[in-house]
């Protein structure tokens, strides 16, 4: 996967060569057919998220961008589901709306329905959940065009930190980053937690200070991204989520990039 | 087609031609597939069975996880059935969870009679095959021991070819082309000469082998693939299978690089 | 007309208030006028038997089919209606093969009959969306014999859906007699030669007609020779040893 979400799904040239549409039918505008999601419109970037010694940290920043457009600078990428799971989202913006406002809110109405002494909704489940969800439109060939990233705990307290993507791939890590972030901002968070046991021994503060790190680096180097961010810290005691503004920006190094825009030498 | 472009058959030869992409919209596809990386391997003994596979998940020349497991025991005959998948990662995983719930079923439907391996075997035929026209893309291994004690090996294709009668060794993934003529010459020990007494060279005869000496292949196997393709790494999750001691499971490491 | 039945035997799957389903009731007895079957089982073996009821001279007795194959290890006899049959064995058939496409093995004995007894209850109204195929009980009982695994096996399977494993069972008008002379009669190491005997002589006793090689058949099913109905000339030498 990579940063440009619409690139995801789809063949890559690396590996099959460019895409030779020569065969490919011409289709008449307004004949009766239904047209499912062939690429993502509105876009969100990276989410990216670390498992420390009593929870996870995730973050995502606000931004929706509408092909190289910032159009929407206030767009909350993560959602508390239940009491103790966060789900963030990137890709298509109205397959995130969807996800969260219609399947996750349906989800937990079902569950406050359910006795008290029902085994409580717990990250793993919303995370299968999910995993089903996307597989199964991908077999519709319909997909949600999203990469989601699952935090939160299961039944023995555990960090559970867990990603699936718009084909329903799954896969969990002590540190994950969607988009971008799995180019950028992976390599750093794994120096902090290489492997599961490693972030056993990671506090809080250090795995926040990951994560913030990471975020700026993720501002300065993607063009999709803006300087606010959400970020949430999710343990057993519950979810504690606030917004970030980046400050203290310094674009001094611009300066000194040759080749790109403007410039002649 | 609009029924203008329509042309009748003449005498002319056949030939279809790319026709240049003309006015009107282009219609693209969403591609449901991905390949995820890593490689499996099988190798039957006489009576325990070795599956193996790397740790490594991958997305193009990202790594998404270092310890994601490839090989799953599904219950059946004393406990003894394993698949191993690779390929398009949703896919394996789909099927390996439809597997485990065709060896529940059949429990259930036959007074808790555990499934064998050879019914296993016809059963993830039938399963990838009735997928024919939308395929799961994965490459399975599967291994067992049958009612006799004797140690079965299967391999299929995306679509479900396999082979009734089973196989000593097989592996498939993105080192296949790497591991399978090791094993060819290791296991089958195909290009393998002893010299006779007359002092004509003769093909080594094959013969069952140990299971410490399997293990070692496997290992060897893996460090080889590791160092060779991109995609394998991290972790070598083995699983083995025996008559007698059931099924165990032992993560030796593999280079991260 | 109806003074002990009070009318509940009319709706088909209405109990009445002493909890009995009496159209089940009633199909048992359709049995009970059918032509007397006789299953056998052995450690080599199951063997079969009915009486055909050869009513006419003009009757062609091999067309008096009482007796079929399900499968190469699987076979059934049968008593009570046997258009009934027909449609139970066709499903048994079909399970059967099913079975091999999907596992690549024979289907075992039990699952065969569990399988027959799963269409036993499908009559009436279906429930909610699911489709009911017959409007009445079968009128039919079935002697499932087979071998698998587990050895030879003989099974009972009844208009009830209810199946159980006997070692030697009679079913059809004559059963009453022919049971209590299995039951003093069998014992568990009867060769397949004496179990065919043992058919034979229950058959006799309890048939109207005078028996001989026209008027009953013999099948069995053994390890070897998986199921097998006995040609004419093995009926007329079984039969000439009686």
């Amino acid at each position: 996967m990579n940063h440009f979400p619409e690139g995801w799904g789809r063949p890559r040239d690396d590996v099959y060569g460019a895409y030779d549409g020569s065969h490919l039918k011409t289709v008449q505008p307004g004949a009766g057919f239904n047209q499912h999601t062939q690429s993502p419109i509105v876009t969100g970037t990276s989410v990216i998220a670390v498992k420390y010694k009593d929870g996870v940290v995730i973050a995502a920043d606000t931004l929706a961008s509408y092909g190289s457009l910032a159009r929407f600078r206030d767009v909350e990428r993560l959602k508390v589901v239940g009491e103790k799971t966060v789900v963030g989202a990137g890709g298509d913006m109205s397959d995130m709306q969807y996800i969260f406002d219609d399947v996750l809110e349906r989800l937990m109405i079902k569950e406050s329905y359910s006795p008290e002494s029902h085994s409580p909704l717990l990250a793993p489940h919303v995370y299968t959940y999910l995993s089903r969800l996307l597989y199964a439109r991908r077999s519709r060939l319909n997909p949600l065009w999203n990469a989601l990233l699952v935090a939160g705990h299961d039944e023995h307290d555990k960090p559970f930190l867990a990603s699936v993507d718009l084909l329903g791939t799954t896969f969990d890590g002590p540190a994950l980053a969607t988009g971008f972030g799995a180019h950028l901002a992976l390599p750093l968070l794994r120096k902090l937690v290489p492997n599961e046991e490693a972030s056993q021994n990671v506090t809080k503060e250090q795995a926040t200070e990951a994560v913030k790190a990471a975020m700026k680096v993720l501002f300065y180097r993607d063009a999709r991204s803006i300087d606010e961010y959400s970020i949430a810290w999710v343990t057993p005691q519950g979810v504690e989520q606030s917004r970030e503004k980046l400050e203290n920006q310094s674009w001094k190094f611009a300066e000194r990039i040759r080749g790109y825009g403007t410039q002649t030498n | 087609m609009s029924f203008s472009s329509f042309q009748a058959p003449s005498n002319a030869p056949a030939y279809s031609f790319a026709k240049e992409a003309n006015s009107g919209f282009r219609e693209h596809r969403f591609n449901p597939y991905t390949d995820n990386g890593g490689s499996i391997l099988g190798i039957a003994g006489d009576d325990f069975v070795v599956l193996a596979g790397d740790t490594r998940s991958t997305s193009g020349y990202n790594i998404n996880s270092r310890t994601q497991k490839k090989v799953f025991s599904i219950g059946g005959y004393k406990n003894s059935l394993v698949i191993a998948t690779v390929g398009f990662g949703a896919d394996a995983r789909d099927l390996v969870e439809k597997m485990k719930r065709a060896v529940e079923d059949y429990k259930f439907a036959h007074n808790l009679r555990d499934m064998s391996v050879s019914a296993a075997a016809q059963q993830l035929h039938t399963l990838l095959y009735g997928n024919r026209f939308f395929p799961k893309y994965a490459y399975c291994v599967l291994g067992g021991i049958d009612s006799n004690g004797k140690a079965r090996l299967y391999s299929y294709d995306p679509i479900g070819s396999y082979s009734k009668e089973g196989e000593s060794r097989a592996a498939a993934g993105a080192a296949s082309s790497l591991i399978v003529p090791f094993l060819d010459n290791q296991v089958e020990f195909k290009n393998q000469h002893t010299r006779e007494a007359n002092g004509e060279f003769v093909e080594k005869a094959v013969h069952p082998l140990p299971l410490d000496h399997v293990v070692k292949l496997v290992k060897d196997a893996f460090t080889s693939a590791t160092e060779r393709h991109i995609e394998v790494g991290d972790g070598l999750q083995l699983v083995i299978v025996t008559a007698q001691d059931g099924l165990s499971e032992q993560i030796v490491p593999l280079k991260q690089d | 007309m109806f003074i002990a039945r009070s009318e509940y035997d009319r709706g088909i799957n209405t109990f009445s208030p002493e909890g009995r389903l009496f159209q089940v009731e009633y199909s048992l007895e359709a049995i009970k006028l059918g032509s007397t079957a006789i299953g056998v089982s052995t450690g080599y073996g199951v063997v079969l038997g009915v009486e055909k009821r050869v009513t006419s001279t003009l009757l062609e007795a091999s067309s008096v089919e009482k007796i079929v194959e399900i499968d190469s290890h699987l076979g059934c006899a049968m008593s009570g209606l046997q258009a009934d049959a027909r449609s139970m064995i066709e499903h048994a058939r079909v399970e059967s093969q099913n079975h091999r496409f999907h596992y690549n093995e024979p289907l075992r004995v039990e699952s065969c009959t569990q399988a027959i007894c799963d269409l036993a209850l499908r009559f009436g109204e279906g429930a909610d969306g699911e489709e009911s195929i017959m409007s009445r009980p079968f009128g039919v009982a079935l002697l499932i014999a087979g071998y698998d695994d587990e050895g030879p096996q003989l099974y009972h399977a009844e208009p009830s859906g209810t199946f159980y494993r006997y070692d030697a069972k009679a079913i059809g008008s004559g059963s009453e007699g022919a049971q209590a002379e299995l039951q003093n009669e069998y014992h568990k190491s009867l060769t397949l030669e004496e179990a065919e005997d043992l058919v034979l002589r229950t058959l006799k006793q309890v048939m109207e007609e005078k028996l001989d090689s026209r008027n009953v058949q013999l099948a069995s099913v053994t390890k070897e020779k998986g199921f097998r109905i006995y040609s004419d000339e093995e009926m007329a030498a079984v039969v000439a040893r009686l």
